[in-house]
């Protein structure tokens, strides 16, 4: 916006702003010099925007901080997870099985993994990302054929 | 180090954790942040004690949100200031149930002057209650620039306005006081 467009008003507001561009500003400035009604206006901005700022305050009533906190359910949260000291059972449980995602393995190292130390607990626990073809398969159950559990039914040889 | 003079960063940091020494500290700190802006906005004392109590459980409900990289006071700001404009809403439709015209009947900023106002009062008693007949809205813009020194970017984020907006609003708002105050911001002037 040019200087013409504004109202005096405008440009003081826009001059404590900032917003005025550097020519804008050096204009406002030399009007400032030269003009005693640029001088009441950037004035009366200024006072303004002191009372806006000096205005009488407004304290929270006496307690309202310990109502607010009180109300707050502090506390009251779930305790955090427990990280048991020794991961030996974990391991153990967790020995030989593997999970698979999109092609990779994710396999939990048994209690013989080398590279594990149970006494930090769970936070040591390392997993194995590798290629599904490095780890071994599962071996299969055997099952009866299908025409024998068609036949005999279950429980039945 | 006490509690009370950790950074911004650190004291959300404990809040995130569920701190209960850090809930009260920041409770502490931002409580007159919070009821200053809801006095102003729905100008009812105890109000303005709801919101406030509101306002801080939404937090604590939702302190996940916030961007600890970021400056509190505005996410404090902003999640007070909603909270003031849903009271608001709620206030004037319960009004409106009870009287469809009671909106109709909302003073005329234009149709005063200040001698008619507060004849005699001084300045800042002016000023309030020329605040009182800015919308909602503008007056928390007001509050947040000038009682709690934001920035105008800090405004936006609070208020989730451009900042465009908040300078055109904050600029037609001072305008509108101005124009109301005029002759007493005359007199002061050198």
């Amino acid at each position: 916006m040019s200087d013409d467009a504004r109202t005096l008003e405008e440009r003081a507001d826009a001059y404590l702003d900032g917003d005025l561009g550097r020519e804008e500003a050096l204009g406002f400035e030399r009007d400032l010099a030269l003009r005693p009604e640029v001088a009441t206006a950037l004035a009366a901005a200024l006072a303004l925007r002191e009372l806006l700022g000096s205005l009488p305050p407004v304290d929270p009533p006496a307690g309202l901080t310990d109502r607010i906190a009180r109300a707050l359910p502090l506390g009251r949260r779930a305790s955090p997870r427990v990280v048991p000291g020794d991961a030996s059972p974990v391991q153990a449980a967790l020995a030989g099985l593997a999970w698979t995602f999109r092609g990779t393995t994710v396999a939990a190292m048994g209690a013989a993994a080398p590279a594990l130390s149970a006494s930090a607990g769970m936070a040591q626990v390392r997993w194995a990302l590798g290629p599904l073809g490095a780890v071994p398969e599962p071996t299969p159950r055997p099952r009866r054929p299908l025409w024998r559990r068609v036949l005999f039914g279950k429980g039945r040889p | 180090m006490a509690l009370e003079s950790v950074s911004e960063a650190e004291l959300a940091r404990r809040c995130r954790r569920g701190d209960p020494a850090a809930w009260r500290v920041l409770v502490e700190r931002f409580t007159p942040l919070v009821y200053r802006l809801a006095v102003r906005v729905v100008r009812d004392g105890a109000e303005a004690e709801d919101v406030s109590q509101e306002v801080f459980l939404r937090m604590h409900r939702s302190f996940d949100t916030y961007d600890a990289t970021r400056p509190l006071a505005p996410w404090v700001a902003r999640t007070a200031y909603h909270a003031c404009l849903r009271r608001l809403e709620g206030g004037a439709r319960r009004e409106l149930a009870r009287d469809p015209d009671a909106l109709a009947d909302a003073p005329d900023e234009q149709a005063r002057t200040p001698e008619q106002a507060t004849a005699g009062a001084e300045l800042s008693a002016l000023l309030l209650s020329a605040l009182r007949d800015l919308p909602a809205q503008d007056r928390a813009l007001l509050d947040l620039r000038y009682r709690e020194g934001l920035s105008d970017a800090e405004v936006a984020e609070a208020t989730g306005m451009p900042v465009n907006t908040v300078k055109t609003r904050i600029f037609r708002a001072r305008a509108r006081l101005r124009g109301w105050l005029a002759p007493l911001l005359g007199r002061i002037s050198p």
